[in-house]
C-alpha cells in the first residue's frame, strides 16, 4: 500500500488529497486521462458540453450523474470507442482520436453491458480476449491464471457464461478487462444490478487495483456508492461537468447550510432570543427542549455560536450539526434533467 | 483463491490448459507447444468462433441432420433405384439428391450463420469490446469468412464417402464432380462474403429486420441459381470444351475472388472507426478488380469471337454499373480529413500527384472514379478491335461505334450526375451525419430528375403527344443513349453533353485544390516510439522448438 493510502473497513482505500491534483493545477506528471473541452453532439442532441478534467496517475475517479447525463458517452470517447464533435482526449499523453491503437493497449474498458458470448465457458471467454490483445504462448496462460484467481472465476472457469449470476458475469467482465494488465481501467456503472456483497466484493477489487497503480474512472448515478472508493469525483449533468473534487471538498462546497440541533435545559424562549439576529444563522425554530437552528457557517462559528449561549447563562445540554447526506448533495448539484 | 481448488477432479482439464497438470511425456509436452504456437499464430476470432459454432445448437441440429438426410437418401435412393442400379448409370439421380442435401447448409445455413454472427457481435455490444482489443476490422471479418469456410469444409467432408458412393454407381465423371463441388464452394463462399457484407449495415432493430429480408432473399436466389446450374450439370454433364471450361474456370476465380475482397473490404471499413482511413483499402481493392475484370476480358479473345463479344459486352456493362455505383458512394465520404489520415498523406510532390486519389473525401472520390472508369473503357475498347480481328469474326463494326459513343457519353453523364450527388450530400451534411449508401439513393434522385425533368417538360408543351429529340432533351440520358445506340443522335447533342461533362470534370478538378493542398503531418515521436514498441509485443521474438534437447546453439544439453 503506498504511504498516503489508507484502507477503510469496506475493502476501499482513502488517499489523501495530496495525491489529488485539481484542474489547471501544474504538475510535474502528465495526468493519466485527460479531455480537454470535449463536445459531443448527435445531431441536435448535446450529450457532452465543454467537458475538461484530468486524471493523475493510479488514482481512481468517480463519474456521478443521472441517467443520460452524459457519463458513457464521454467515457466511450476516452475507451477510442466514439469521436468527440471538439476537443481533444488523452491517455498517457496518447491522443484518443489519432492514435487509438496505441491507447487501446493501456486501457481495459468495461461498458455497461456484460458483453458476453453465448455458448462459451469463462476460460474460453478470456482465452478469446487474450488472444485478441495479442498475448502469446506462456504469457497468456500467466495472465489467465492471474486474472481468474484475482476475480475469484477458476472454480467457474470451465463453466458456461449462459448460466452466471449477474455478480459473476460482473467479475468475469472485470476479468476480460484485466487480461492484458492495462494501466487504464475506464468501469461504465460497474455496481449495477448487483447485490450489497457483490458490490462490496466489487469495490475490494477496485480498491486493490488502485494499488497497484492502475487509474482507473468508474461511473455511477449514485454518489454514496462512489464516495468510500474515490480519490476524486465529477458530477455530470445534460452533458455538463457541475462539480469536481473530493467528496469532502465537494460537500463543503455544496452543503454550507447546516442545520444545528441545541438542547438546552433552561428556557428555549430566551436562547433563542440570544442568538437570533446573529452572524451565519438564518432560521430558529423552538423544538420542546431543543433549539433547531439553520445555519450557513463553519465549525468555528458553530463554537462561538454555543459560547455565546453559555456566555448568556443558558444551560446547553447538546449541541449537534447535521451536515447534509451525499444523496442531499447530489440532489442540490444536479436538477434531474434529462436530454 | 487457493491453489488447492484445481486439484479437485472437475478442474483437470482447466489444471491441464493452464499448464499445472503434473509432468508428462517429453514428446507430449513438445506437441503440446507446437500446438500452443499454431494456435497463437491463428486469427483469435477464428478460433472462438470455431468453438461457438462447434458447441452451438444450431451447428448440432444441422449437422445431424445433414447426416441423417444423406443416410436416408443413400437408402431410398438406392432402393428406388433397384434393380437397374446394378445394370444402369445410377450416379445421376444420387448425386442429385446429395447436392440438394449439402447445398441447404452451404448455401443457406453457413451464410446466414455468417450474418447472424457479426450482427450479433454489433447487437450485443461485443463488437465495441472487440474493437479496443488489437484486432482490426479486417481480422474480425475475415475471422468471420474463416470460420463459415471451416464449417463448410465440415459439411463437405461428412458427405464426401455419399459423393463417392454416387461416383460408383456410374454416370457422372470426375472432372463433372469436380466443378459441381466447385461450383458449390464458389456460390458458398460468394454468398457469406455477400451476406456478412449486409450484416454492419443495419444498426436499428426496424433496418435489421429489412436487411434480413435483403439478405435472405440474396441466399434463395444464389440457391435456386447454383441448383439449376449444378442439376443441369449432373444430368446433362459439361457441355464446355477443355479450353472453354478452363478459361470458365479461371474467369469465376478472378471475378468472384476479387469481388468478393471489394465485399470483405467494404465490410472491414463499416467495423472501421470514422478518424481511420476507411476508403484507401476499398479503392485499391476496387483498381484490383478492374484489372482482373480486364484480364478475364483479354483472355476471351483466346476463345473465338462469339464468347469473346459477350464476355467483353458482360464486362463492360459491369465495369460501368461498378463505377456508377461506387462513384456515388465514394462523393458521399466525409469531407474531413483528421490529423491521423494526413499523417499518411503521401509526401513527394510525384507520389501526391499519383496517390492522392486514393486518400479519403468525395473530391478525390469523384476524379478516382472517373478516371478508372475512362482506363477500363479505354482497355475495354482496344479489346473490342482487337475482337474485331478475330478470324471468326461477325459484322460488328457499326455495333461497336455505337457503343463508343454511347460510353463516352455515359463517362460525361457520370460526371454531371456525379457532381449533383455532391451537392445533394453537402446540403444534407450541414445537419446530419451521411453514410456511404446516402451516395447512392442521391445518384437515383439525380439520374431520375436529369432523364424525367426535360421529359415532362417536353410533354407538356407538346399537349402530351409524342415529340421529336431536341437539345433540351441532353440531360435525360436516357432517351440520348438510346438514339446514340441507334446511331440518331444528333451530333451537337452528343457534343454538348461532351462540353457539359467535361466542364463538370475540369471545373471539379479546378476546385480540387484545397482537397490536394493539405500537407502530411509529422507523425509524433513519441507516437512512432510506441509503435515500435508495440510491434514488439505483438510480434514477440520467437524462441525456436527444440524437441530433441539440443539447445539454441544446436549442441547437446
Amino acid at each position: 500500500m503506498t504511504p498516503n493510502t489508507k484502507r477503510t473497513p469496506g475493502g476501499s482505500i482513502r488517499r489523501s488529497s495530496s495525491s489529488v491534483i485539481p484542474p489547471g493545477v501544474h504538475q510535474d506528471e502528465p495526468p493519466c486521462i485527460e479531455l480537454r473541452r470535449i463536445y459531443r453532439f448527435f445531431g441536435t442532441t448535446k450529450a457532452v458540453q465543454d467537458i475538461s478534467f484530468a486524471i493523475p496517475k493510479g488514482s481512481v475517479f468517480g463519474y456521478i450523474g443521472p441517467n443520460g447525463a452524459g457519463k458513457t458517452t464521454s467515457m466511450r470517447i476516452l475507451a477510442t470507442l466514439d469521436l468527440p464533435s471538439y476537443g481533444e482526449a488523452f491517455i498517457d499523453g496518447l491522443s484518443v482520436i489519432n492514435d487509438p491503437e496505441l491507447v487501446r493497449h493501456r486501457l481495459g474498458y468495461m461498458p455497461d453491458s456484460y458483453g458476453t458470448y453465448r455458448d462459451v465457458n469463462c476460460w474460453e471467454y478470456l482465452d478469446f480476449y487474450a488472444r485478441a490483445y495479442g498475448l502469446t504462448g506462456q504469457e497468456r496462460l500467466q495472465r489467465l491464471r492471474w486474472v481468474l484467481d484475482f476475480t475469484g472465476t477458476r472454480k467457474i472457469a470451465e463453466k458456461p457464461i449462459r448460466g452466471l449470476s449477474k455478480g459473476m458475469k460482473q467479475r468475469l467482465c472485470l476479468g476480460r478487462a484485466l487480461i492484458h494488465d492495462p494501466s487504464v481501467l475506464i468501469l461504465d456503472e460497474p455496481a449495477a444490478g448487483l447485490d450489497p456483497r457483490a458490490r462490496i466484493e466489487l469495490r475490494q477489487m477496485i480498491g486493490e487495483l488502485a494499488e497497484r497503480g492502475k487509474t482507473i474512472i468508474i461511473s455511477s448515478h449514485i454518489l454514496t456508492e462512489l464516495a468510500e472508493m474515490c480519490d476524486r469525483v465529477g458530477i455530470i449533468e445534460q452533458g455538463r461537468l457541475l462539480a469536481t473534487g473530493t467528496v469532502d471538498e465537494i460537500q463543503r462546497e455544496w452543503a454550507a447550510h447546516r442545520e444545528l440541533e441545541i438542547r438546552l435545559l433552561s428556557d428555549t424562549g430566551d436562547a433563542a432570543n440570544v442568538i437570533r439576529g446573529s452572524e451565519h444563522v438564518n432560521e430558529v425554530v423552538i423544538d420542546g427542549e431543543h433549539l433547531r437552528i439553520e445555519f450557513t457557517g463553519d465549525i468555528r462559528d458553530q463554537a462561538e455560536l454555543v459560547r455565546k449561549l453559555v456566555q448568556a447563562g443558558c444551560l446547553v445540554a447538546e449541541a449537534r450539526a447535521h451536515s447534509k447526506s451525499l444523496e442531499d448533495v447530489f440532489l442540490q448539484v444536479t436538477e434531474g434533467l434529462v436530454q | 483463491m487457493s491453489v488447492t481448488a484445481i486439484q479437485e477432479p472437475k478442474d483437470v482439464n482447466l489444471a491441464a490448459i493452464l499448464g499445472e497438470s503434473p509432468a508428462e511425456p517429453k514428446w507430449l509436452r513438445w506437441l503440446d507447444k507446437v500446438a500452443v504456437r499454431a494456435g497463437d499464430a491463428i486469427n483469435p476470432i477464428l478460433i472462438k468462433e470455431t468453438r461457438q459454432a462447434l458447441k452451438s445448437r444450431q451447428f448440432l441440429v444441422t449437422f445431424s441432420l445433414l447426416l441423417f438426410a444423406a443416410l436416408g437418401w443413400t437408402i431410398a435412393g438406392s432402393l428406388l433405384l433397384m434393380p437397374q442400379i446394378y445394370f444402369l448409370p445410377s450416379a445421376p439421380t444420387m448425386l442429385t439428391g446429395y447436392y440438394l442435401v449439402l447445398a441447404v447448409p452451404m448455401l443457406l445455413v453457413v451464410p446466414l450463420a455468417a450474418y447472424r454472427s457479426l450482427e450479433g457481435e454489433i447487437d450485443d455490444g461485443t463488437l465495441e469490446l472487440l474493437s479496443v482489443t488489437s484486432l482490426s476490422p479486417r481480422q474480425i471479418v475475415f475471422g468471420k469468412l474463416g470460420s463459415a469456410v471451416l464449417q463448410m469444409m465440415l459439411y463437405f467432408v461428412a458427405l464426401f464417402p455419399c459423393v463417392a458412393y454416387a461416383y460408383t454407381l456410374r454416370g457422372v465423371d470426375i472432372p463433372t464432380i469436380a466443378i459441381l463441388m466447385g461450383l458449390l464452394v464458389t456460390f458458398g463462399l460468394t454468398l457469406t462474403i455477400v451476406s456478412i457484407f449486409f450484416a454492419p449495415m443495419a444498426r436499428v432493430r426496424s433496418s435489421q429486420v429489412s436487411t434480413l429480408l435483403v439478405v435472405m432473399a440474396l441466399l434463395i436466389g444464389g440457391e435456386i441459381a447454383a441448383g439449376s446450374l449444378a442439376i443441369n450439370l449432373i444430368q446433362y454433364g459439361n457441355p464446355l470444351t477443355a479450353q472453354q471450361t478452363g478459361f470458365l474456370v479461371v474467369a469465376v476465380v478472378l471475378f468472384t475472388g476479387t469481388l468478393s475482397l471489394v465485399f470483405l473490404m467494404a465490410t472491414a471499413v463499416q467495423l472501421t472507426p470514422d478518424s481511420e482511413n476507411r476508403s484507401t483499402p476499398v479503392r485499391m481493392s476496387l483498381m484490383i478488380h478492374q484489372v482482373a475484370v480486364v484480364g478475364i476480358a483479354a483472355y476471351s479473345l483466346d476463345l473465338g469471337f462469339d464468347i469473346a463479344w459477350f464476355t467483353l459486352l458482360a464486362m463492360t456493362g459491369h465495369l460501368v454499373v461498378t463505377w456508377v455505383s461506387v462513384g456515388a458512394m465514394m462523393c458521399a465520404e466525409a469531407p474531413t480529413m483528421t490529423p491521423r489520415i494526413r499523417r499518411e498523406l503521401p509526401g513527394t510532390f510525384l507520389s501526391r500527384l499519383l496517390f492522392i486519389w486514393f486518400t479519403p473525401g468525395p473530391a478525390t472520390g469523384f476524379v478516382f472514379a472517373i478516371v478508372n472508369l475512362i482506363a477500363g473503357m479505354l482497355a475495354m475498347s482496344l479489346l473490342f478491335d482487337e475482337a474485331q480481328r478475330l478470324p471468326d469474326v461477325r459484322p460488328v463494326a457499326r455495333m461497336v461505334a455505337s457503343y463508343r459513343m454511347m460510353i463516352t457519353l455515359l463517362i460525361a453523364y457520370l460526371c454531371i450526375a456525379l457532381i449533383g450527388v455532391r451537392v445533394i450530400i453537402s446540403i444534407l451534411r450541414t445537419r446530419n451525419t451521411v453514410r456511404v449508401g446516402v451516395g447512392m439513393a442521391a445518384m437515383a434522385v439525380v439520374l431520375l430528375v436529369m432523364a424525367l425533368i426535360p421529359y415532362s417538360i417536353g410533354l407538356h408543351w407538346n399537349d402530351y403527344r409524342q415529340y421529336p429529340y431536341s437539345v433540351w432533351q441532353i440531360t435525360n440520358w436516357v432517351w440520348t443513349l438510346g438514339l446514340a445506340e441507334t446511331n440518331g443522335l444528333p451530333e451537337e447533342a452528343y457534343w454538348l453533353v461532351m462540353a457539359l461533362g467535361g466542364m463538370a470534370f475540369f471545373g471539379h478538378l479546378l476546385l480540387l485544390g484545397r482537397v490536394v493542398l493539405p500537407q502530411r503531418l509529422l507523425t509524433p515521436q513519441r507516437v512512432l516510439e510506441e509503435r515500435k514498441r508495440m510491434q514488439k509485443i505483438l510480434l514477440p521474438e520467437t524462441t525456436p522448438i527444440d524437441p530433441l534437447g539440443l539447445g539454441t546453439e544446436g549442441k547437446p544439453v
